[in-house]
């Protein structure tokens, strides 16, 4: 008896058909899966074996041959342990069941017959509809993640005889509703909230500039000068996810398997931060399923690394492409997997090894080439990619207490979403969608400077002694000021304070 | 060139120390060195020479070898001058240890010239460095040749700060020309010779600076200097040889004196208290010893430079008069919204009104 059920495979985050052809013959009793299945897929035997008995239903006592096609592609996960059940109860001729070729089935199965969640649901259904398969079964589990893909029919099911009976139509399920993203968006504001943070004022205008031009970030200051607090509430002033924007993200944490059952979709920016130690591919991703990395699961949100120069200088190099192009190419033997990594980088560092290099409280005990060589450890091709440095002091007690009303992180997002409508605007028809992300074409056209910019920007360069490579994240940098304070041309003000925002070009640090 | 100088270079070029010129000196005839040089076993049996080395150094001892690396040096703008020679500086030849050969690069003449030197600790404080620089500032623009060792810390701001008020600067090596220490300050050497002043070792060009070399190079710059400013340094610092040398050869020491509890300033207030050196408080201070006076009542920023300040920015110089400020109570001071803040602070900042210093401090310059 032969039977075919099809299913769905995921290669990175794009899906793919994939058929589970069912051979039950006679011969001496044995199960056997072909079709470079991992670990995982081979003891599918089991569960799926205990899963149809313990649900009472028939197990064929006979010689059961699986194929998973394409047989070239490797097949990674539980998920295909529901059509592998189903393919091998429809050889049963007493078991009638309908029309089997309509669904994809997708879902894990446990030894009591139950279906069980599995990852990646939300760019499996994407895929598959773009390829125009219309209805699924998919565990019951995944419902909140499903709900948001429109014009397909998406059955849950809780468990092995409830899909039997469904597709004997003896039991009727309804096709999943379609949710709307607004719904599901969280009325909470993201992360901590600016106004916590007591001072810090030139921190706090630095990032509100990061948030408005997409401009990667660098802290520089002593132990406890609030660094880490100022990147977390860093995701509070950023401009709301559209819903392609969180679909992409939620499609990554949910192959990832970090996606949060009960939202189903990630509505809020993603804040990532991997500790120093992490591991190079921990970061960029790979390994050999090739799962997303941190950078990628940080994809329109925020990476956040404390003690920049702490991690290892091969992986803060990995970093490069990631920056300048948003995506990051994994390649390994068996595949070359692209993820979006469309993060702002926010790094926070130590002046010096101790930390107390330029602090008033207490006196750095560092040599000056430990100094430099700490501060070497980010090489210029690196700096190149982050416009905005600042250093960042300890806030007194008085500051701690004082009464003084710290503005709302809700007022400093209106003025971000205000500078991002400019930018929309100025982007419409070009691949960049933020200032820090232009070209060098576009910074030419869009950054023109008067006569007074030029002639400031000249004099600054000659006398603070900027290097070369600050000339265009000036630029950048200068736009997004101009575009906060609703101005269409860059005014020689608005050069000035970009300036101010370069602190490692200047000589002090070496 | 005489024969006598010519064996001095054929010497430098083995690193031995100054004073076994000395001693290997006293072995041959003055007129005629390096034939005696060759036929000289007592120098290898008095121990002044090991062996090995006089087989290495009697192999290339000639006069031809001598005049072809001169020249090679005069190719490379490297002037070479002993103790026998005319042209050695005045200010040297009268040292208990004068230094028997001189590498020089670039302006030559500055030796004569009235200097001060300018030593202290490699890691200064930002008080050090705003200090240092306020005297420099001052006695570098009167003329006065700043003379300093090209370390890290005091000398790299001393060195900088002559430079910037287009003042010359002497920069005294502890190695030689090819291996700048610290390698960081290659360029700042490169612009030294540029701008006028002057490098100078007792090392062949391919010699490394060694841990020992660095207290010996203290006695050039205490030579050099006809007063000598002790910056902040250490109880341990090596500035300290600096100051024994410039006391032994009777110079005048300036000392800038420190908070009585700060370790980086605990030699330049010791040797104040103990009557050793002069307390400084501003290059007025300093020049008077030089015979020059200017007027000590310059601190009209305004009108220093000409440049014609915003009400804005008069309040940020207003709340930065009575000292250095984080740029948190800058803002608090002057009740400023921080944009225009920035904006203040970056053209203060090029029109040499103000300056930022490490932890996000802003001061005055002065």
């Amino acid at each position: 008896m032969y039977s075919k059920v099809k299913s769905f495979g995921l290669v990175g985050i794009e899906g793919y058909p994939l058929d589970v052809e069912v051979d039950v013959s006679n011969g001496l009793p044995g199960f056997e899966i072909v079709g470079l299945a991992d670990t995982a897929i081979k003891e599918a035997k089991e569960r799926v074996k205990n899963a149809i008995r313990n649900s009472a239903l028939p197990y064929p006592i006979k010689k059961i041959s699986i194929n998973l096609a394409p047989a070239d592609i490797k097949k990674v996960g539980a998920l295909y342990d529901l059509a592998i059940a189903i393919a091998i109860l429809s050889c049963d001729k007493e078991i009638s069941l309908n029309n089997i070729e309509d669904y994809v089935f997708v879902g894990e199965l446990s030894f009591d017959g139950n279906v069980k969640r599995v990852k990646g649901i939300l760019p499996l259904l994407i895929s598959a509809r773009q390829m125009g398969f219309k209805n699924f079964i998919i565990p019951a589990d995944n419902e909140k993640e499903a709900s948001f893909i429109e014009n397909i029919n998406v059955y849950c099911v809780s468990n092995l005889i409830q899909t039997v009976n469904f597709l004997k139509g003896e039991e009727k399920i309804n096709p999943l509703e379609t949710r709307k993203y607004e719904e599901s968006k969280n009325a909470v504001a993201q992360g901590l909230d600016f106004c916590y943070v007591k001072g810090q004022k030139m921190a706090k205008r630095a990032l509100e500039i990061a948030a408005a031009g997409g401009h990667n970030v660098i802290m520089i200051g002593p132990p406890g000068s609030g660094k880490s607090m100022l990147a977390k509430c860093f995701p509070s002033i950023l401009p709301d996810m559209t819903f392609e924007e969180a679909l992409e993200v939620t499609k990554i944490h949910s192959i990832a398997g970090e996606l949060d059952q009960n939202e189903g979709i990630v509505s809020k920016r993603p804040f990532r931060s991997p500790h120093h130690t992490a591991s190079t591919i921990s970061l960029t991703g790979g390994g050999s399923n090739s799962k997303p990395g941190e950078i990628s699961l940080a994809d329109n949100g925020v990476l956040f690394l404390d003690e920049f120069p702490e991690y290892t200088r091969h992986t803060i190099e990995t970093l490069r492409q990631p920056l300048e192009d948003g995506v990051i190419t994994v390649a390994r033997s068996n595949s070359t997997i692209t993820y979006p990594a469309n993060f702002t980088l926010i790094a926070s560092m130590n002046p010096c090894p101790c930390g107390y290099y330029g602090s008033s409280d207490r006196e750095c005990k560092c040599s000056a080439s430990q100094i430099a060589k700490y501060i070497s450890k980010l090489s210029g091709p690196i700096m190149d990619r982050i416009d905005i440095h600042i250093e960042v002091e300890n806030v007194t007690y008085d500051q701690l207490n004082s009464d003084t009303k710290e503005e709302l992180s809700q007022e400093i997002k209106k003025r971000v979403d205000r500078a991002r409508e400019i930018q929309n605007k100025r982007f419409e028809n070009s691949k960049t969608f933020c200032n820090s992300k232009m070209n060098v074409a576009q910074t030419k056209k869009f950054c023109k400077l008067d006569k007074q910019g030029e002639e400031l920007l000249r004099n600054a360069f000659e006398k603070l002694k900027l290097s070369a490579r600050a000339h265009d994240r000036i630029l950048k940098v200068a736009r997004t000021i101009a575009d906060l304070d609703g101005c269409e041309n860059i005014q020689a003000k608005h050069i000035a304070e970009a300036i101010s925002y370069r602190t490692l070009d200047r000589k002090y640090f070496q | 060139m005489e024969a006598i100088s010519k064996f001095i270079v054929f010497l430098s070029q083995f690193d031995i120390s100054n004073s076994k010129y000395n001693k290997v000196i006293e072995y041959v005839d003055i007129k005629n060195p390096f034939k005696s040089f060759i036929d000289c076993p007592g120098i290898v049996t008095d121990k002044v020479l090991t062996g090995k080395q006089y087989t290495a150094m009697k192999e290339y001892a000639s006069e031809e070898n001598v005049d072809k690396y001169i020249e090679e040096m005069a190719e490379r703008g490297i002037k070479v001058v002993t103790i026998y020679d005319e042209e050695y500086p005045s200010k040297l030849l009268n040292l208990p240890d004068a230094p028997n050969i001189l590498y020089c690069k670039g302006n030559y003449d500055l030796m004569e010239k009235p200097a001060l030197a300018v030593v202290g600790t490699r890691e200064p404080s930002r008080y050090g460095i705003l200090s240092t620089e306020m005297v420099v500032k001052d006695v570098a623009a009167c003329g006065i040749v700043i003379v300093s060792g090209l370390a890290y810390g005091i000398d790299g701001v001393a060195h900088r700060k002559c430079l910037s008020v287009g003042g010359f600067t002497i920069a005294v090596l502890a190695g030689g020309f090819d291996n700048i220490f610290p390698s960081q300050h290659k360029g700042l050497a490169d612009e030294i010779v540029e701008k006028g002043g002057l490098l100078v070792s007792e090392y062949r060009p391919k010699a490394v600076a060694q841990k020992y070399t660095f207290p010996i190079r203290n006695r050039i710059i205490a030579g050099l200097g006809d007063g000598v400013l002790i910056s902040e340094a250490g109880m341990k610092s090596g500035t300290i040889y600096t100051k024994n040398y410039a006391l032994e050869y009777g110079k005048n020491v300036y000392a800038l004196p420190g908070q009585i509890d700060s370790k980086k300033s605990y030699l330049p207030n010791t040797i104040i208290k103990d009557g050793q050196a002069s307390l400084v408080m501003s290059g007025c201070d300093i020049l008077a010893d030089y015979h020059i006076n200017i007027n000590n009542q310059n601190n009209n920023l305004a009108k220093n430079s000409g440049y014609q300040l915003s009400v804005e920015e008069e309040k940020v110089c207003a709340c930065l008069e009575n000292g250095m400020k984080n740029i948190d109570d800058v803002a608090k001071i002057t009740n400023l919204n921080i944009n225009i803040l920035n904006t203040c602070l970056t053209t203060l900042e090029i029109n040499e009104i103000i300056r930022r210093l490490p932890g996000g401090m802003i001061a005055l310059c002065k």
